[in-house]
Parts: structure tokens; C-alpha cells; sequence
């Protein structure tokens, strides 16, 4: 037996010096590819010209030595308005760098856009320029509720105006609408609280059909015109037991509209309560969806400027 | 109302335990604790709180209970209440263990509850604390109390589960065989999705003769997926076997282990999309010189960078944890990592769980072998020279590993490590022949990685170097005089590595450091007898970062502390 032991441990040292002779791959990611120099080994490519009616993605392509944090940057030069995609990659391709014509704000118009690579840990920046030729179609991103391109219904408590503005730096299409009322006191010393609103968008008409697990979202450009206490409400009607009648409502209101710039508002339909019941709200039964125009009960004129209105399904606007 | 049950739960247990001592069934000893302690930070920090005061009593009552022969039951009550917790307010009644151990037909012992497990360094093995080799006295003397407050004895893991052995004799080939298996419960099931885990592990040991062995060791830590739902499919298994071997001829010795390891993942869909094998061995002989006073040892290791060990990797401190005391410091207002101080006085850093994921640790500690022997990615020699006296005047102790990456990280170049240990010890008193104790203790740690870049990319050059000294005087009988120092330096560049849930590198991040961390501490004791003593302590520790000024620290603390075993 001691001569057993003796071979085994015999093999052992054996073992040990042979396999102490490979030579193997290295682990991990390459340090080379990360901390080595950095070269710009294919520059950045865009096509010349985006028509988004025919081509739902645009692929960049560009390789670089290193594995680096990257963020491209298009700019549209007449509306201002900015995309940015960002990764962590040597290379962008199909898979992490593309773009549907979508904005990070407000849209794009058919128009020169500036595009910019930029990363982080290096000087280097790439530039290029592309011309949208047509625009990224965001009604098959959801149900368009109201583009605001022509003067819209909406219902004043009591006295108030709505105007469609033209302007280019806008957040969608050619115009835009400022709203305008004024909260009163009225004699049993109450205020109004609401101050207008659009029609309710029913069901029947826009055909919302969601289903109870999909995620939706309320999504609309907003700012302030200088008056405080101006929100936006909204509210969902529902038809939970099936009956044809509306039997639960749930509701969401902003803080007070009062950036000086465009800001996109995306409100997630759970997001929408009703203190008085604990039932969560069910998106496939939403029969009626109505957007006001609210105070906050202070006397005093009140408004905002709003554009396109749209539900998107997934993911926000 | 907690209160009014405590003086009912005291009589009927002491009432019970008088029962059964009158038939010498049962006996009781335990430890009692009390310390008070308060923490500052230096008045030039305005931007954090101040001061911290803290402190609590407990009382440990232990009972060995002899229902019959074979068999014994072990439980162990606390009584704690916190200092301030007046009138019963967050005092706490706990059941810290409860065992039951016996001997089944005088040949299978066995025991259930919270049990203490032990395997080799590569398969289940608790790797001792950074920096607590040979350390001063003041604080070796609360970081063991902070140990055996989370049930860490020596390398053992403690867990809950059941246990057996028994030993088989034969008269051929070998004398003797020792089996023991073991079954702990890992992890208990969560809600409807992450499953029971248990960790099982058997040894079977085979002696050729009283100073020959060959043996095998298996353990597994694996899911039960079943326990969260029927049609559950998703496990994770970490699996690990070795054959080990050791004999002694005279003075000298030759040992080995050798084995493999095994990690395996089915996701939700039965699909298995892990399966990571990786392997280690180890071949060493050992010397003894002047009457066995001497020992000389050498080893040669290797371990593959995917040798994956949960039992044996997972790290006693848990360095992602926040320090109790004083945890938000300095102008930047950041949340200080465990350092020296908290290493022999906080008693929440320890780790209580077996992992699969490799856990973070201190470069600034011990970068070589964050994870002891079973460390990955690790091959080289290592040698340690121990030599204590016949009369216990003299101990000393030198080791050094010299060791190499087995496959480069991200790179096909080889870090070079080395981790050389230098401890001593001087019983003055004994070389004085006077009654009283006079003792010294040193120690010297340094760590050291290097890779060449070629040019490429940064080199790794990272150093670090600790100290320990400390001594003990005993000025009249049972009065001591305790005085110890820490220092650790660390400064260099090297890669912080980022892992996936199955430990494979998936980024690296190169860092720069140079830090300075202090602890010195001095007190005085009062032994009462063997078995209790009044320690008061007081302490201050700073950390100083040479690269970013403004995350500077220092905290004093003063601590008393009365603890007794009866």
C-alpha cells in the first residue's frame, strides 16, 4: 500500500510540472481592446439622405481599436431637435446603433441633421451630416389622439381661448396650440378647479383595444406661458364588469406646467388611480379617456402650450 | 409584554435545569458581555455626524443536556439588551444554538441543528481574516470576541443541517476507513421563485497506518427547484471532489491534494447554458528539525482560473458590508469601506453564508490570495518556516508565496504575485524569569503584483505592506498594560475585475492607488481570574488617500468592556 501512495504522489508532482508548462488563452475581454491606444480604425458612416417611409431603421456603422463608452449625437440643424444613442462597444453595427427617425424630444422636420460621435474616455470626435427627406410616421407608434395641426374641440368653464401656432421649433408637424383661461372664486367661494377639456376620445371611434397585461402610455409635449397653477389632467373611464356602462374612473394630474421649453410627458396608464377603490385599473376595459385643462384653485389667469397627443403600447413615446 | 414573559421563561428553565441537575443530566455554563463604547470623529470634520455612542449587555446561557449516554442536546440562550433599551425596550430573548448530537450502536455519531464543518482548503474551509495572523494582543482579544459572536471557530463554517460519521477496520491493505457525510440547508426558499439550496458534502478517509492516509472528498451546494414549483426547472449546482493523500516517513512528510470542480446552470427552460469545469492540485512535503520545534514546508499549487469552490472561497468578511461605527466620513461625505479598525471591532462585518459568487476584498489587505489556497487563477511555490521553542520564550514564523497567474486576464502576459510573511513572538518574562507577563508580538505582511504592458496598456505594480506589533504587560498580577499598532500601505496600479453570476470575467477596470491606513491602540485589563476580565480600551484610526486629500478620515474610540465565562 505504501508503494501506492508512493506512485500517487509521484503522479501528482508529474502532473503538476507538466501542467505547469501550458501556455493558454488569455481570460476576460482584451485589455489591448480596452486600455490600449485608440485609432479610429473605420469612420463613422451615414447615408446621405433618410426617407423613414421607406427605410424604418437607419444603420451606422464605424469601428475603433478600443472597447469604449460611445454616445452619437444628430441634431437637426433647422428644429433642434436631438437624438442620442449611446453604447459600450469597439464597433456599431445593426444590433446597438440605429435610429427610426424618433427624437429624444421634440421631432425632427424634413431637414439637415448634424451627427456626432463622441467618447467618453477619448478626445476624438467624428462628425457627419445626413437630410431627413421624410419623416419617422408615429401613427403606427400608437393611437394619435390630437396633432394639433388643425383648432381642436375643446370646452371652456366658462371663458378661455385655444390658438394654434405656427412655428418651426415645434415638437411635431407645423403648429401648436396655446391654451389660455382664468380661475374665479365663484360666489360660494369655491374655486373652479377645472377650466376645460377635450371631448372625451371613446372607445368606439379610436378603437383602443389593449389588453389588460400591455403597458401604456400618455404621451404629450407641454410648457409653461408664464402662468402658475396650470396642469393637465387626465382621466380614464372604465366598463370593469362589461355591462355597457361606465363604472370606474381613474385619474392623474401633472405638476404645474411651467418650463419655458418643450417637455414630453409620458404617463403610464398604471399610473393612474382612484383612491376610493383598490381594484387596479384594467387597460382593456378603457371605454373613455378625457384630458383637462386644471388649476390649482388660486385665483388668476391660467394656460399652457400643448402638441400632439398619442398613446403609444410597450414603451413611452 | 416581552418583558412580563422574560421573569416566567427564567423560572421555568431554571426550575427545569435544577430538575435535571439533581440527576446529573444536565449542566450549564455560558458567557456573559457588556460593553459600552463611544466613537468620534475629529472636529475638523463639520460635515458629518460627529459622534456615535453604543453599546449593550448580553448574557450567554448554555446547556449540555444527557437524556442518555448517547446522546446530548446543546442549546445556547441570550439575554441581550442594549444600552439605552431601558425597561425591557429592545431587549431580546434569542436561541443562538441548538444541537443534538449522539452516537447511534457505539459506531455512527451523528448530530442535527447547528453544526461547525470543516473539509480541506480547497472544498470547505473558512480562510482566516485578513491580517489576524499573530496580531497584538488588544486586538486579537476583540476581534476573537467578534468571531465567536458569528460562530466562526478556527476554519469551521457553522450551519445548519445534519451531520455523520463512522469508521469501518480492516485487516488487509488498509488499518482503518473514516466516512462522514454531511446536509445543510444553504439557502430556504423565497417566495415563488428562488428555490431551497442545500450544500452536502462526504469524506472518506483511508489509513494505511497511523501516519499514512489516502483519501476523497466530495461536496456539492445545489438547488432544489422543485420546492418553489412543480414545473420549476431552473438550478444552479457548484460542485467539487478531491483525492488527498499525506505520510510520514520519521521527520519528513509528503502530502497532495488534487481535484475538480464543477459549475452547472439550467435556466427557467430546462436549458443548460452553464457548465464550467476547473481544477487544482497541490503537492508539498513537510520537515521537522530540533525535537519538532522547527518545521520547514513547501508546496507547489496550481489552480485554474474556473476552479470554482463556494465552500472554500467564500470570505469570512464580507467587505461589501457598512461599518457600524461612524459609516459616513469625511468632506466628500462618502460611505467608508471595512478598514483595520472595523476588521477587530465590528462584529457585523462577518459573513455567515457559503456563496457561489466570489466576494469582494481589500486589495489594500491581501490582493495575492483574497480567497487562500483556493484562490483562482493561481499557480507557484509557497514555503513557511515555523520555529517555536521547547519553553514557549521564542516563536517565529516566515512564509512566502511565489506565485503566477495561470491564464492572463486579458492579456496573454502573467501577473507575478508575492506575499511574504514575517511573525514573531517574545515571551520577555520567560527570558527574565520573572512572574509577571511581559510579551512582544510583530508582524510583517507584504503583497506585490506586476505585469508588463508591453506598452499597450498599463502596467500592474501594486504593492502593499502591513504591520502589526503589539505587547502586553502584566504590572501587577492580573493587570495588564495592552498596547498594539496596525499600519497598512498600499500604492501602485492594478485591474479591479468585474465577474458574472458565474464568476467569468466580463470587464476590467484599471485603478491607481496610494492610501495609508493606521490603528493604534492602547488599554488596560483586569483578569479577575482565568475566566473574567474588565478591559478598557481607547483607540484611534485614520485612513489617508494620497491621490483624493479630501477623502481623509480619523476616528477615536473609547471602549469598555467586561466579559466573563462561567
Amino acid at each position: 500500500m505504501k508503494k501506492a501512495l508512493y506512485y500517487i504522489l509521484a503522479f501528482a508532482l508529474g502532473t503538476s510540472l507538466f501542467a505547469s508548462c501550458e501556455k493558454e488563452d488569455p481570460i476576460g475581454p482584451s485589455l489591448v481592446d480596452l486600455y490600449g491606444p485608440f485609432r479610429i480604425l473605420d469612420s463613422l458612416t451615414v447615408p446621405s439622405t433618410i426617407d423613414f417611409t421607406k427605410d424604418s431603421l437607419i444603420i451606422f456603422g464605424g469601428t475603433w481599436s478600443n472597447i469604449s463608452d460611445w454616445k452619437i449625437t444628430i441634431t437637426g440643424e433647422s428644429s433642434g431637435a436631438i437624438k442620442t444613442i449611446e453604447g459600450k462597444s469597439k464597433t456599431i453595427d445593426t444590433l446597438i446603433a440605429s435610429w427610426d427617425g424618433t427624437a429624444d424630444g421634440i421631432f425632427f422636420k424634413k431637414e439637415i441633421c448634424s451627427i456626432q460621435l463622441t467618447f467618453k474616455d477619448y478626445s476624438d470626435t467624428i462628425t457627419a451630416k445626413t437630410t431627413i427627406t421624410e419623416l419617422h410616421d408615429y401613427s403606427k407608434d400608437g393611437i394619435i389622439l390630437e396633432p394639433f395641426e388643425n383648432t381642436p374641440v375643446f370646452y371652456f368653464n366658462p371663458l378661455g381661448t385655444i390658438t394654434l401656432i405656427t412655428n418651426n421649433s415645434i415638437p411635431q408637424g407645423r403648429k401648436y396650440a396655446e391654451i389660455k383661461s382664468n380661475e374665479e372664486i365663484t360666489l360660494n367661494n369655491q374655486p373652479k378647479w377645472w377650466l376645460g377639456g377635450f371631448p372625451g376620445f371613446i372607445d368606439n371611434t379610436l378603437n383602443f383595444n389593449f389588453n389588460e397585461t400591455d403597458s401604456i402610455y400618455i404621451n404629450f409635449f407641454a410648457k409653461g406661458l408664464g402662468y402658475t397653477g396650470s396642469k393637465i389632467s387626465i382621466t380614464a373611464k372604465e366598463d370593469q364588469n362589461d355591462d355597457g356602462e361606465i363604472d370606474v374612473e381613474y385619474g392623474y394630474t401633472t405638476e404645474d406646467i411651467n418650463s419655458d421649453n418643450w417637455q414630453k410627458y409620458s404617463i403610464s396608464y398604471s399610473s393612474l388611480i382612484n383612491n376610493s377603490i383598490t381594484k387596479k385599473n384594467n387597460p382593456s376595459k378603457l371605454k373613455e379617456l378625457y384630458i383637462s385643462f386644471v388649476s390649482d384653485g388660486i385665483e388668476g389667469p391660467k394656460g399652457f402650450a400643448i402638441d400632439f397627443i398619442i398613446i403609444t403600447q410597450g414603451k413611452p413615446l | 409584554m416581552r418583558m412580563r414573559k422574560i421573569p416566567i421563561i427564567i423560572a421555568l428553565s431554571t426550575l427545569s435545569l435544577w430538575t435535571y441537575a439533581q440527576n446529573q443530566k444536565v449542566s450549564f455554563n455560558g458567557a456573559a458581555r457588556s460593553s459600552i463604547e463611544s466613537n468620534w470623529l475629529p472636529e475638523t470634520d463639520t460635515s458629518n455626524i460627529d459622534q456615535s455612542t453604543g453599546g449593550n449587555t448580553v448574557v450567554d446561557l448554555r446547556m449540555d443536556i444527557k437524556p442518555s449516554d448517547n446522546i446530548r442536546i446543546k442549546t445556547d440562550f441570550r439575554f441581550a439588551n442594549p444600552m439605552g433599551g431601558f425597561w425591557g425596550q429592545g431587549a431580546a430573548i434569542q436561541l443562538r444554538h441548538l444541537s443534538i448530537k449522539g452516537v447511534a450502536g457505539n459506531i455512527f455519531k451523528y448530530r442535527f441543528g447547528d453544526i461547525d464543518l470543516k473539509m480541506t482548503p480547497y472544498t470547505l474551509y473558512n480562510t482566516d481574516g485578513e491580517l489576524s495572523k499573530n496580531e497584538a494582543e488588544i486586538f486579537k482579544y476583540t476581534r476573537n470576541l467578534n468571531q465567536e459572536e458569528n460562530f466562526m471557530y478556527g476554519n469551521f463554517w457553522h450551519q445548519q443541517g445534519v451531520d455523520g460519521a463512522f469508521r469501518l477496520g480492516f485487516d488487509k491493505l488498509i488499518q482503518s476507513a473514516d466516512v462522514s457525510g454531511f446536509m445543510v440547508r444553504n439557502r430556504s426558499v423565497e417566495g415563488s421563485v428562488i428555490p431551497d439550496r442545500l450544500q452536502g458534502g462526504t469524506v472518506v478517509k483511508c489509513n494505511i497506518n497511523p501516519t499514512a492516509y489516502i483519501g476523497f472528498n466530495y461536496i456539492s451546494l445545489f438547488d432544489l427547484p422543485k420546492t418553489v414549483n412543480n414545473e420549476a426547472k431552473e438550478k444552479y449546482q457548484n460542485s467539487v471532489y478531491s483525492g488527498i493523500a499525506r505520510m510520514h516517513i520519521r521527520n519528513f512528510a509528503l502530502f497532495a491534494e488534487a481535484g475538480a470542480s464543477l459549475v452547472a446552470y439550467t435556466d427557467t427552460s430546462a436549458i443548460a447554458i452553464k457548465d464550467i469545469t476547473g481544477d487544482f492540485f497541490e503537492v508539498g512535503f513537510e520537515r521537522k528539525f530540533i525535537a519538532n520545534q522547527l518545521t520547514f514546508q513547501t508546496t507547489y499549487r496550481r489552480v485554474s482560473d474556473d476552479f470554482y469552490s463556494a465552500g472554500a472561497q467564500s470570505k469570512r468578511i464580507n467587505y461589501g458590508s457598512t461599518p457600524q461605527v461612524l459609516p459616513i466620513v469625511s468632506e466628500n461625505m462618502y460611505t467608508r469601506s471595512v478598514g483595520l479598525m472595523d476588521l477587530v471591532k465590528d462584529q457585523t462585518i462577518y459573513n455567515q453564508t457559503i456563496t457561489p459568487q466570489l466576494m469582494g476584498y481589500d486589495y489594500a489587505l491581501n490582493h495575492v490570495t483574497p480567497y487562500g489556497k483556493a484562490t483562482p487563477n493561481r499557480k507557484g511555490v509557497s514555503v513557511e518556516l515555523d520555529y517555536t521553542d521547547s519553553a514557549n520564550v521564542y516563536a517565529t514564523s516566515v512564509a512566502a508565496d511565489f506565485l503566477q497567474d495561470v491564464r492572463g486576464e486579458g492579456t496573454e502576459e502573467l501577473r507575478n504575485y508575492l506575499l511574504l510573511n514575517w511573525n514573531g513572538m517574545l515571551a520577555i518574562h520567560k527570558l527574565l524569569d520573572v512572574e509577571n507577563t511581559i510579551q512582544i508580538t510583530a508582524g510583517v505582511q507584504y503583497a506585490s503584483s506586476t505585469r508588463d504592458g508591453k506598452g499597450l496598456v498599463p502596467n500592474v505594480d501594486f504593492q502593499s505592506i502591513a504591520y502589526d506589533a503589539g505587547i502586553e504587560i502584566e504590572l501587577i498580577p492580573r493587570f495588564d498594560v495592552l498596547a498594539g499598532a496596525k499600519i497598512v500601505n498600499a500604492e501602485g496600479t492594478e485591474y479591479f475585475t468585474t465577474r458574472t453570476e458565474f464568476n467569468e470575467i466580463d470587464d476590467y477596470s484599471v485603478f491607481s492607488l496610494e492610501t495609508k491606513q493606521t490603528l493604534y491602540a492602547g488599554g488596560v485589563r483586569y483578569r479577575f481570574n482565568d475566566n473574567i476580565a474588565l478591559t478598557l480600551q481607547g483607540s484611534t484610526y485614520s485612513f489617508a488617500d494620497a491621490t483624493t486629500s479630501t477623502n481623509d478620515f480619523s476616528i477615536q474610540q473609547v471602549y469598555l468592556l467586561f466579559a466573563m465565562k462561567f
